[in-house]
């Protein structure tokens, strides 16, 4: 043993609690792409809801000696063969569009997000039954099946919905089976499951939370999917039925003078595009939100 | 305070044998070290205690009851994992209060009014700042979240601690703060505990028994001083001397 007495040896307190952009709003507000994308998406939900009051004219009055005038200042954005304002139009029929796109995608949301995480952790018989369920339905084409459920339930909002709810859980049963599985030998899966906790728990307060950000960056990408074949039925005259203002319909209108009234088509089309590029944005900026760093 | 036993437990992955026909006993408030090398089912041991692996054949005993293929949530409670990687056992999307809460309400350990003071309590039982109990699992460093596992495993009160090498994924430094820690926890709350570790030097530390396995099979139970001093078999006595010493001076 040593005569001089050594000093004490101190251990250096554990460092304080990381700080940093460790919420969800925080790491929000430091996405410009999400920033952007929700207030891009912010303009059209805005001037969508707010469409009987934005608009100048009612978007079905038809004036016969006034149609296919170019922009101007009574007619913004012209008028259609049958003289209805094109401006006043395209603002009813993002109404339209949004709200079929919106409400198609929940059905498919939860239920494709609940099949997946079932499948993913329970794994077995479950999930092999699963799993060619959705081989089977991504064997068809998209619109192949789409359009064959339309016809059979029928044109028009109610088959849409249909249609999507048949078809759409695919992509996020897919996905969230894949995580799923990759989590379910988590250490932290295992310790609730160790803790006591049932399964239905386990998968909905610790399971769900962590797919969930990839489940909504996908909701989006639907989302526009789904807006996308809502135009394409109606282009078809598969959608949404006339008079109601829909931004195919009016594609498909237009398209009988593309070569001297290009806007008639081109401004429905612009919407679509602005509308997928706003959901894309918010999508990606959420998924960038949510990443825990 | 309960007493473990492991009665002709074999463990199999598939067809893959991983641990064949080990009977060992923890009476209850000791200690057991299970050590071995890499591969030897240490690991696979520790899962079959906590019910994550079923046996092949072979019992496990709770204070002599066989605990079954499945277990109830009082089973489950009752014998807890701290397992060896601290990075990949916390939930990232959920704060400590969220852990400990969710376990807390979840067995009734506590009334509802008072699961806010019991979290409280469990951080500074593993020296943790109970002001950061809303932080989330990344925002800590390795060491206090192995602190966090063990306050998450002792959150429902268990009898048995499984410690499944706790301290193999930590600095040096750190390692013996968790050691420390387990050991303190141990006499505070008379806990059965069972640890896994390739490092004997930690295993002479805390535990009374310690039981070596080598390739699934066990090759040595002895009291610890025993084990130390005199170990029997030709294994034992081949780790003891692999371990490195620092040159003495």
């Amino acid at each position: 043993m040593s005569a001089v007495s050594e000093p004490p040896v101190t251990v250096p307190a554990p460092p304080a609690v990381r700080t940093g952009p460790q919420t969800f709003l925080a790491r929000a507000r430091r996405s410009p792409t999400l920033v952007v994308g929700l207030a891009m998406t912010l303009l059209l939900l805005l001037s969508a809801v707010f469409a009987p009051w934005l608009a100048p004219f009612d978007p079905s009055a038809q004036n016969l000696t006034g149609g296919l005038l170019p922009p101007s200042a009574e007619h913004l954005l012209g008028t259609d063969q049958l003289g209805r304002d094109v401006l006043s139009r395209i603002l009813f029929a993002g109404r339209t569009d949004l709200r079929i796109a919106f409400l198609a995608a929940i059905v498919p949301f939860v239920v494709g997000v609940l099949l997946g995480l079932v499948s993913g952790y329970f794994g077995g018989t479950l999930d092999y039954l699963i799993g060619r369920l959705v081989d089977t339905v991504i064997a068809f084409p998209f619109y192949v099946i789409v359009i064959s459920i339309v016809f059979a339930v029928g044109t028009g909002e109610g088959g849409i919905y249909v249609a999507f709810a048949l078809v759409g859980w695919v992509g996020y049963t897919r996905v969230v089976r894949a995580t799923t599985k990759a989590l379910r030998g988590s250490g932290w899966v295992a310790a609730a499951r160790g803790g006591g906790l049932s399964h239905g728990r386990v998968i909905l307060r610790h399971l769900l939370p962590n797919i969930l950000p990839q489940a909504v960056v996908l909701l989006m990408t639907e989302i526009i999917l789904i807006m996308v074949a809502v135009v394409t039925l109606g282009y078809l005259g598969l959608g949404v039925q006339a008079p109601t203002p829909d931004w195919g319909t009016m594609i498909h209108d237009g398209q009988a003078f593309i070569t001297t009234k290009w806007w008639l088509s081109a401004l429905p089309g612009l919407a679509v595009i602005y509308t997928g590029i706003s959901l894309s944005l918010v999508g990606d900026g959420l998924g960038d939100a949510w990443r825990v760093r | 305070m309960s007493s473990l036993e492991v009665r002709n437990a074999t463990i199999a992955y598939g067809r893959s044998v991983a641990v064949t026909d080990i009977s060992v006993t923890v009476p209850a408030g000791t200690s057991l070290g299970i050590v071995g090398e890499s591969g030897s089912g240490k690991t696979t041991i520790a899962a079959a205690l906590v019910g994550m692996v079923p046996l092949i054949t072979g019992d496990i005993l709770l204070d002599g009851a066989v605990l079954g293929a499945t277990r109830t949530k009082a089973q489950r409670r009752a014998i807890q994992l701290v397992q060896q990687d601290p990075y990949s056992s916390l939930n990232p999307r959920m704060t400590v209060r969220q852990m400990l809460r969710e376990l807390l309400l979840a067995h009734a350990i506590v009334p509802r009014s008072q699961v806010a003071a019991r979290c409280a309590q469990l951080m500074a039982m593993v020296s943790l700042d109970p002001g950061s109990l809303d932080a989330f699992p990344h925002q800590f460093s390795g060491g206090q979240r192995q602190r966090i596992a063990i306050a998450r495993a002792l959150a429902v009160e268990p009898s048995v601690l499984v410690a499944d090498e706790p301290t193999s994924a930590l600095d040096v430094s750190v390692q013996a703060t968790v050691i420390e820690l387990l050991a303190r926890l141990k006499q505070e709350l008379s806990l059965t505990l069972v640890f896994i570790s390739h490092d004997l030097a930690v295993v002479n530390a805390v535990c009374d028994t310690v039981a070596v396995v080598k390739s699934g099979a066990l090759v040595e139970v002895a009291p610890r001083e025993q084990f130390f001093r005199a170990p029997q078999s030709p294994y034992s006595r081949a780790l003891l001397e692999a371990v490195p010493r620092l040159p003495t001076r």
